[in-house]
């Protein structure tokens, strides 16, 4: 049987990893320790919602080579969008995702244009420098206009709780989830089934024979970049619905998280990076609930730094394009 | 006259490899470049694309001016290259490696019956067209390099050593293939190829490139018939 796509594979690879969770999970409800599954069930959640915005990061990343270190501050902007549209206008979270999309497009594509598109040709390392810097002035813009304090988006609906069996999880934090695979699925028929997302493809595996056969690399780079700069921010309402959210969570929590998730699922599919963001979320959760909450973040790193140290290919064998 | 090659210098830094090179290839006509490894082929055929820009001299196309185009921009007007060594997306399908090159919106409005085309030209290509692009043989790879370049429908169509690495059983087939879309389809071909007996008894003309320069051109059969080609390529005096 001939191999028909890594993609595909790599799907499949997911599916069986998540069915086998279940499975554990059940086994372990049945033997009358609930309690676990209740954490089991969070877990993926956050591994879902890590994954979902640790895509668009690794996107840019297998389309252009461009390590976006501003990724994080990107998706918090998109939470305060929604914040402040619910606080001052009342307008449900649910509704301003789209909003919350078209603004950090906007902002992508001011971004690409006056940093990206000039520094990319002087070389790497101006490119990790450049968006670092970004990084910083969103966040101390962020810090200045919605100061340091914790927030949430709290709708009335956001103290629901649903029951399933043992497990009950916040209704907002499963309808996140929905929304978050949802979202994945859609991309990945994008990348998969449209012309636009063969294109990310080819000018992934290959730039230069891409511009040869009649592809614009400069705007599928462009495109590539307000796509996932709108993501961004839908990942960042989804993180502000399900948790809560400061000025300065971006980069310490969330792009270092899409980081380690890229490398544990690599860049080449969307399959492998929801594995990966499951993998970290069970990691964090039952790491916070066996060594406690302080250690969470550090989790994250601990997987990176053993990703890289034994698995460096990644838990599927690393493509390092789409 | 369609493609008009003037005067062309092509430097990579400091290091100059084409040194006033022109050509022409006329509407229709199948043109072959020929001439050892290193004598600028490939940069040739990089320039004319806009994959490369020259330090001086002019590439006209119909009547547009190419070097104002970028290479896209290029392929819209009807050339299409055949890239060397057959790079291909090897983490694609057959159907999406050939889909790519029809990303243009003129060539998406055409696709059908340019696929039905392609398909008829390869039909070993249809068989396959759901495995990894990897996974064909050398033969196949090059087949689709060339699918893919051809589902565009283009007017000028360039073949960076169309044969290399081939069986001979295969190579017969891709020329006589080359051959037919000439005369068939009228399609304007500038053939480089390593083996230059076979490109010279298809082509009307021909150009030999020695260290960046055009030594010598001519006639096809003129060519193959000259002292120069015989001793440096055919290995018979």
């Amino acid at each position: 049987m001939v191999p028909k796509s890594y993609d595909k594979i790599r799907a499949k690879q997911a599916t069986i990893i998540a069915v086998l969770l279940a499975i554990l999970a059940l086994t372990i409800s049945y033997f009358g320790y609930g309690w676990l599954t209740q954490f089991f069930a969070l877990g993926v959640i956050l591994g879902g919602i890590y994954a979902v915005a640790a895509i668009p990061f690794a996107w840019i990343y297998g389309v252009m080579r461009f390590f976006n270190l501003a990724h994080g501050e990107l998706i918090i902007v998109g939470a305060y969008v929604s914040y402040w549209l619910f606080v001052i206008a009342q307008i449900d979270p649910f509704v301003s995702l789209p909003l919350s999309f078209a603004f950090l497009a906007a902002v992508g594509f001011i971004y690409y244009k006056v940093i990206v598109s000039r520094i990319r040709k002087v070389g790497v390392n101006p490119t990790l420098v450049a968006s670092f810097g970004l990084a910083f002035a969103l966040q101390g813009l962020m810090l200045l206009i919605c100061r340091a304090d914790p927030r949430a988006i709290l709708t009335p609906y956001s103290k629901v709780g649903i029951s399933i069996g043992p497990v009950v999880l916040p209704l907002i934090r499963v309808i996140v989830l929905l929304v978050a695979v949802t979202i994945m699925i859609l991309l990945r028929y994008f990348l998969m089934r449209t012309f636009f997302g063969r294109a990310c493809r080819a000018v992934s595996q290959d730039w230069e024979v891409s511009e040869m056969i009649g592809i614009n690399s400069e705007r599928i780079y462009m495109l590539s970049f307000i796509l996932c700069s709108g993501l961004a921010g839908i990942a960042g309402t989804l993180i502000g619905m399900a948790y809560s959210f400061e000025p300065t969570i971006g980069l310490r929590a969330y792009l270092l998280k899409s980081i380690a998730i890229t490398v544990l699922g690599g860049v080449g599919s969307i399959g492998g990076i929801i594995a990966g963001g499951i993998v970290l979320g069970l990691a964090e959760v039952f790491g916070a609930l066996f060594l406690g909450g302080g250690y969470r973040d550090a989790i994250a790193f601990i997987i990176l730094i053993l990703a890289i140290s034994f698995k460096p290919t990644g838990l599927f064998g690393k493509v390092a394009h789409l | 006259m369609s493609l008009n090659v003037e005067n062309v210098d092509v430097a990579y830094g400091d290091l100059q490899v084409l040194w006033g090179v022109s050509l022409e290839v006329k509407s229709g006509e199948l043109v072959a470049l020929i001439g050892s490894n290193g004598a600028g082929k490939t940069t040739t055929l990089k320039t004319i694309m806009g994959i490369l820009s020259p330090k001086s001299g002019n590439i006209k196309y119909l009547e547009s001016d190419l070097l104002k185009l970028k290479p896209y921009e290029r392929v819209k007007k009807g050339i299409a290259i055949v890239p060397e060594g057959r790079r291909l997306f090897p983490y694609m399908s057959v159907l999406d490696n050939i889909l790519v090159g029809a990303y243009s919106r003129e060539a998406r409005e055409k696709l059908k019956d340019n696929l039905e085309w392609v398909f008829s030209l390869f039909p070993i290509l249809k068989e396959r067209k759901d495995q990894l692009a990897s996974t064909l043989s050398g033969g196949e790879q090059q087949m689709l390099n060339i699918a893919r370049s051809l589902i565009s429908k283009p007017k000028l169509i360039m073949f960076d050593e169309l044969s290399f690495g081939l069986a001979p059983i295969v190579v017969s087939k891709l020329v006589d293939t080359v051959h037919r879309l000439n005369k068939e389809e009228h399609m304007s071909v500038l053939l480089v190829e390593q083996n230059v007996r076979n490109a010279l008894e298809i082509a009307d003309y021909g150009y030999v490139l020695e260290n960046g320069r055009v030594m010598l051109k001519g006639e096809a059969k003129d060519l193959l018939a000259s002292e120069y080609v015989k001793k440096a390529f055919l290995g018979t005096i």
